[in-house]
Protein backbone atom coordinates (compact mmCIF):
# COMPACT_ATOMS: atom_id res chain seq x y z
CA UNK A 1 0.00 0.00 0.00
CA UNK A 2 1.12 3.52 -0.66
CA UNK A 3 -0.34 7.20 0.51
CA UNK A 4 1.42 8.51 -2.94
CA UNK A 5 1.22 7.17 -6.61
CA UNK A 6 4.08 8.70 -9.01
CA UNK A 7 3.43 8.17 -12.43
CA UNK A 8 6.42 9.49 -14.99
CA UNK A 9 6.91 7.62 -18.35
CA UNK A 10 9.88 8.41 -19.89
CA UNK A 11 9.68 7.22 -23.70
CA UNK A 12 9.93 10.24 -25.74
CA UNK A 13 11.84 13.39 -25.68
CA UNK A 14 8.58 15.04 -23.66
CA UNK A 15 8.77 12.59 -21.01
CA UNK A 16 12.57 12.58 -21.16
CA UNK A 17 11.39 16.08 -19.50
CA UNK A 18 9.06 15.34 -17.14
CA UNK A 19 10.10 12.02 -15.64
CA UNK A 20 13.26 14.17 -14.60
CA UNK A 21 11.04 16.72 -12.84
CA UNK A 22 9.74 13.64 -11.01
CA UNK A 23 13.56 12.48 -9.52
CA UNK A 24 14.12 12.79 -6.13
CA UNK A 25 10.49 13.58 -5.45
CA UNK A 26 9.41 9.49 -3.86
CA UNK A 27 12.53 10.42 -1.34
CA UNK A 28 11.40 13.56 -0.71
CA UNK A 29 7.62 12.32 0.08
CA UNK A 30 9.44 10.00 1.88
CA UNK A 31 11.13 12.17 4.41
CA UNK A 32 7.84 13.78 5.15
CA UNK A 33 6.58 10.60 6.79
CA UNK A 34 4.32 9.32 3.46
CA UNK A 35 4.84 5.80 1.67
CA UNK A 36 5.19 6.20 -1.66
CA UNK A 37 4.98 3.76 -5.09
CA UNK A 38 7.19 5.44 -8.03
CA UNK A 39 5.95 4.43 -11.27
CA UNK A 40 9.24 5.39 -13.61
CA UNK A 41 10.02 4.90 -17.19
CA UNK A 42 8.62 1.18 -18.21
CA UNK A 43 6.56 0.63 -15.25
CA UNK A 44 4.33 3.50 -15.89
CA UNK A 45 2.63 0.61 -18.00
CA UNK A 46 -1.60 0.33 -17.94
CA UNK A 47 -1.29 -2.90 -16.08
CA UNK A 48 1.03 -1.62 -13.26
CA UNK A 49 -1.37 1.64 -12.87
CA UNK A 50 -4.49 -0.40 -12.66
CA UNK A 51 -2.87 -2.51 -10.29
CA UNK A 52 -1.79 0.21 -7.88
CA UNK A 53 -4.92 2.78 -8.51
CA UNK A 54 -7.39 0.51 -9.11
CA UNK A 55 -10.58 1.22 -6.01
CA UNK A 56 -11.40 -2.16 -4.64
CA UNK A 57 -7.77 -3.18 -3.87
CA UNK A 58 -6.86 0.40 -2.35
CA UNK A 59 -3.41 -0.27 -3.03
CA UNK A 60 -3.33 3.90 -3.15
CA UNK A 61 -4.61 5.62 -0.62
CA UNK A 62 -4.16 9.60 -0.99
CA UNK A 63 -3.21 11.19 -4.17
CA UNK A 64 -1.75 10.69 -7.44
CA UNK A 65 1.01 12.45 -8.88
CA UNK A 66 0.72 12.30 -12.84
CA UNK A 67 4.01 13.78 -14.38
CA UNK A 68 3.43 12.63 -18.33
CA UNK A 69 1.68 13.10 -21.61
CA UNK A 70 -1.78 14.08 -21.52
CA UNK A 71 -4.87 14.93 -23.83
CA UNK A 72 -8.38 15.76 -23.52
CA UNK A 73 -9.65 11.93 -23.13
CA UNK A 74 -6.75 10.37 -21.46
CA UNK A 75 -3.41 10.23 -19.35
CA UNK A 76 -0.46 8.04 -20.85
CA UNK A 77 2.16 5.97 -19.48
CA UNK A 78 3.74 3.60 -21.92
CA UNK A 79 3.66 0.01 -22.93
CA UNK A 80 6.70 -1.59 -25.27
CA UNK A 81 8.41 1.89 -24.95
CA UNK A 82 5.57 3.65 -26.85
CA UNK A 83 2.40 5.50 -25.09
CA UNK A 84 -0.07 4.16 -23.79
CA UNK A 85 -2.99 5.62 -22.09
CA UNK A 86 -3.21 4.70 -18.67
CA UNK A 87 -6.13 6.68 -17.35
CA UNK A 88 -8.97 7.33 -19.86
CA UNK A 89 -12.66 8.35 -19.97
CA UNK A 90 -13.66 4.82 -19.01
CA UNK A 91 -11.68 4.14 -16.36
CA UNK A 92 -11.51 7.25 -14.46
CA UNK A 93 -14.17 6.30 -12.00
CA UNK A 94 -11.92 2.95 -10.90
CA UNK A 95 -8.86 4.46 -11.12
CA UNK A 96 -8.97 7.72 -9.22
CA UNK A 97 -12.29 7.62 -7.10
CA UNK A 98 -11.35 8.93 -3.77
CA UNK A 99 -7.84 10.26 -4.46
CA UNK A 100 -6.70 14.02 -4.79
CA UNK A 101 -4.77 14.30 -8.46
CA UNK A 102 -1.99 16.69 -8.73
CA UNK A 103 -1.38 16.37 -12.70
CA UNK A 104 1.97 18.24 -15.11
CA UNK A 105 0.48 16.93 -18.38
CA UNK A 106 -1.03 18.09 -21.65
CA UNK A 107 -4.77 18.97 -21.89
CA UNK A 108 -6.61 16.68 -18.96
CA UNK A 109 -8.11 19.55 -17.63
CA UNK A 110 -9.94 20.57 -20.57
CA UNK A 111 -13.87 21.34 -20.40
CA UNK A 112 -15.65 18.05 -20.78
CA UNK A 113 -12.13 16.13 -20.57
CA UNK A 114 -10.73 13.69 -18.09
CA UNK A 115 -10.26 16.09 -15.03
CA UNK A 116 -13.95 17.17 -15.17
CA UNK A 117 -15.45 13.50 -15.82
CA UNK A 118 -12.53 12.08 -13.28
CA UNK A 119 -14.73 14.68 -10.34
CA UNK A 120 -18.02 13.53 -11.27
CA UNK A 121 -17.18 10.22 -10.71
CA UNK A 122 -16.02 10.28 -7.51
CA UNK A 123 -12.13 11.75 -7.66
CA UNK A 124 -11.82 14.44 -4.82
CA UNK A 125 -9.88 16.68 -6.51
CA UNK A 126 -7.92 17.25 -9.89
CA UNK A 127 -5.09 19.72 -10.93
CA UNK A 128 -4.18 20.13 -14.44
CA UNK A 129 -4.10 21.92 -17.70
CA UNK A 130 -6.84 23.19 -20.14
CA UNK A 131 -4.66 23.13 -23.24
CA UNK A 132 -0.93 21.76 -23.99
CA UNK A 133 1.64 22.90 -21.77
CA UNK A 134 5.87 23.47 -21.92
CA UNK A 135 7.97 21.99 -19.58
CA UNK A 136 11.60 23.08 -19.01
CA UNK A 137 14.31 21.70 -17.65
CA UNK A 138 15.96 23.59 -15.06
CA UNK A 139 16.00 23.32 -11.35
CA UNK A 140 13.33 26.60 -11.08
CA UNK A 141 11.20 25.11 -13.49
CA UNK A 142 11.20 21.74 -11.13
CA UNK A 143 10.67 24.01 -8.25
CA UNK A 144 7.95 25.31 -9.38
CA UNK A 145 6.03 22.36 -10.35
CA UNK A 146 7.14 20.64 -7.12
CA UNK A 147 5.23 23.44 -4.99
CA UNK A 148 1.96 21.65 -5.01
CA UNK A 149 3.03 18.84 -4.11
CA UNK A 150 5.17 20.00 -1.36
CA UNK A 151 2.09 21.90 0.10
CA UNK A 152 -0.13 18.90 -0.58
CA UNK A 153 2.11 16.51 1.36
CA UNK A 154 2.79 18.71 4.40
CA UNK A 155 -1.21 18.59 5.08
CA UNK A 156 -2.26 22.22 3.46
CA UNK A 157 -5.51 22.52 1.78
CA UNK A 158 -6.30 21.55 -2.17
CA UNK A 159 -6.83 25.69 -2.15
CA UNK A 160 -3.70 26.58 -0.60
CA UNK A 161 -1.42 23.76 -2.41
CA UNK A 162 -3.03 25.35 -5.74
CA UNK A 163 -2.29 28.70 -4.54
CA UNK A 164 1.45 28.02 -3.60
CA UNK A 165 1.46 26.94 -7.10
CA UNK A 166 0.00 29.62 -8.70
CA UNK A 167 2.39 32.32 -6.43
CA UNK A 168 5.63 30.05 -7.96
CA UNK A 169 4.30 30.56 -11.58
CA UNK A 170 4.24 34.22 -11.10
CA UNK A 171 7.56 34.55 -9.66
CA UNK A 172 9.09 33.32 -12.40
CA UNK A 173 7.52 34.93 -15.12
CA UNK A 174 10.32 36.70 -15.92
CA UNK A 175 12.34 33.43 -16.71
CA UNK A 176 10.46 31.97 -20.01
CA UNK A 177 7.00 32.90 -21.59
CA UNK A 178 6.18 29.53 -20.53
CA UNK A 179 5.77 30.36 -16.76
CA UNK A 180 2.53 33.25 -17.80
CA UNK A 181 1.55 30.42 -20.39
CA UNK A 182 1.39 27.58 -17.99
CA UNK A 183 -0.32 29.46 -14.73
CA UNK A 184 -3.30 30.74 -17.74
CA UNK A 185 -3.76 27.23 -18.38
CA UNK A 186 -3.50 25.66 -14.88
CA UNK A 187 -7.41 24.58 -13.46
CA UNK A 188 -8.22 23.31 -10.33
CA UNK A 189 -11.57 20.65 -10.00
CA UNK A 190 -12.76 19.70 -6.64
CA UNK A 191 -15.93 18.34 -5.18
CA UNK A 192 -15.10 19.88 -1.95
CA UNK A 193 -13.56 23.00 -0.06
CA UNK A 194 -10.95 22.71 2.11
CA UNK A 195 -9.92 19.05 2.08
CA UNK A 196 -6.47 17.75 2.44
CA UNK A 197 -5.06 14.57 1.77
CA UNK A 198 -4.63 13.73 5.25
CA UNK A 199 -8.82 14.60 5.23
CA UNK A 200 -10.11 13.22 1.84
CA UNK A 201 -8.55 9.99 0.70
CA UNK A 202 -9.64 6.39 0.73
CA UNK A 203 -8.74 5.35 4.09
CA UNK B 1 10.12 49.16 -37.42
CA UNK B 2 8.57 45.69 -38.78
CA UNK B 3 6.77 43.29 -36.08
CA UNK B 4 9.68 40.81 -36.39
CA UNK B 5 12.33 43.53 -36.08
CA UNK B 6 10.50 44.40 -32.91
CA UNK B 7 10.64 41.27 -31.29
CA UNK B 8 13.93 40.31 -32.29
CA UNK B 9 15.30 43.63 -30.69
CA UNK B 10 13.03 42.92 -26.88
CA UNK B 11 14.49 39.32 -27.09
CA UNK B 12 17.83 40.21 -27.56
CA UNK B 13 17.58 42.23 -25.28
CA UNK B 14 16.43 40.03 -22.79
CA UNK B 15 18.98 37.60 -23.71
CA UNK B 16 21.56 40.01 -22.71
CA UNK B 17 20.11 40.32 -19.13
CA UNK B 18 19.37 36.58 -18.76
CA UNK B 19 22.11 35.23 -19.91
CA UNK B 20 21.67 32.06 -18.04
CA UNK B 21 17.67 31.34 -18.61
CA UNK B 22 18.44 32.37 -22.72
CA UNK B 23 20.18 28.84 -22.39
CA UNK B 24 17.60 26.59 -20.47
CA UNK B 25 16.24 23.68 -22.84
CA UNK B 26 12.34 24.01 -23.11
CA UNK B 27 9.65 21.83 -24.67
CA UNK B 28 6.37 21.58 -25.72
CA UNK B 29 4.85 18.82 -24.12
CA UNK B 30 2.18 17.77 -26.89
CA UNK B 31 4.29 18.70 -30.05
CA UNK B 32 7.98 17.81 -28.35
CA UNK B 33 8.77 21.11 -29.98
CA UNK B 34 12.26 21.90 -27.84
CA UNK B 35 13.86 24.94 -27.90
CA UNK B 36 16.04 27.41 -25.79
CA UNK B 37 15.23 31.03 -26.15
CA UNK B 38 18.71 32.04 -27.35
CA UNK B 39 18.19 29.36 -30.04
CA UNK B 40 14.97 31.47 -31.14
CA UNK B 41 17.21 34.67 -31.31
CA UNK B 42 19.88 33.03 -33.44
CA UNK B 43 17.43 31.93 -35.68
CA UNK B 44 15.63 34.97 -35.58
CA UNK B 45 18.81 36.75 -36.51
CA UNK B 46 19.46 34.60 -39.52
CA UNK B 47 16.10 35.31 -40.84
CA UNK B 48 16.61 39.17 -40.83
CA UNK B 49 20.17 38.53 -42.05
CA UNK B 50 19.19 36.06 -45.35
CA UNK B 51 15.41 37.70 -45.92
CA UNK B 52 14.59 33.74 -45.54
CA UNK B 53 12.01 31.62 -43.41
CA UNK B 54 14.48 29.99 -41.52
CA UNK B 55 11.79 29.34 -38.42
CA UNK B 56 9.87 26.15 -38.88
CA UNK B 57 5.74 26.29 -37.84
CA UNK B 58 6.27 25.29 -34.03
CA UNK B 59 9.26 28.08 -34.00
CA UNK B 60 7.02 30.54 -35.32
CA UNK B 61 4.46 29.64 -32.63
CA UNK B 62 6.97 30.15 -30.15
CA UNK B 63 8.40 33.56 -31.30
CA UNK B 64 4.24 34.83 -31.01
CA UNK B 65 4.56 33.75 -27.60
CA UNK B 66 7.52 35.44 -27.08
CA UNK B 67 6.54 38.57 -28.52
CA UNK B 68 3.20 38.34 -26.67
CA UNK B 69 5.29 37.97 -23.50
CA UNK B 70 8.25 40.56 -23.89
CA UNK B 71 5.65 43.02 -25.59
CA UNK B 72 3.77 42.91 -22.35
CA UNK B 73 0.20 41.17 -23.71
CA UNK B 74 -0.76 38.04 -22.22
CA UNK B 75 -0.44 34.28 -23.82
CA UNK B 76 -3.74 33.56 -25.44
Amino acid sequence: MADILIIRNKCDQATEYTNWIGEGMKDFLEGKGHSVMDLSDADASPAKVAEWLGYDAKKTVKALIALDHGSKDAFWGEQNNQLAAVITLANAEDLTKSLQVYTLACSTNANGGLGETAIKKGCFSWLGYTEPVYAAKSTSFKECIWSYMEAMAAGKTIEECEEELRKAYKSRTGQSFIYQYNLDRLLLRKRENNMTINSHNRL
Amino acid sequence: MTDQEQVLKRLKNWVNEHPEDADVHQINITTQKEFTLRGILDKLHKEQEKQLVILDEGEQEIVGHIDKWLGGGTNG
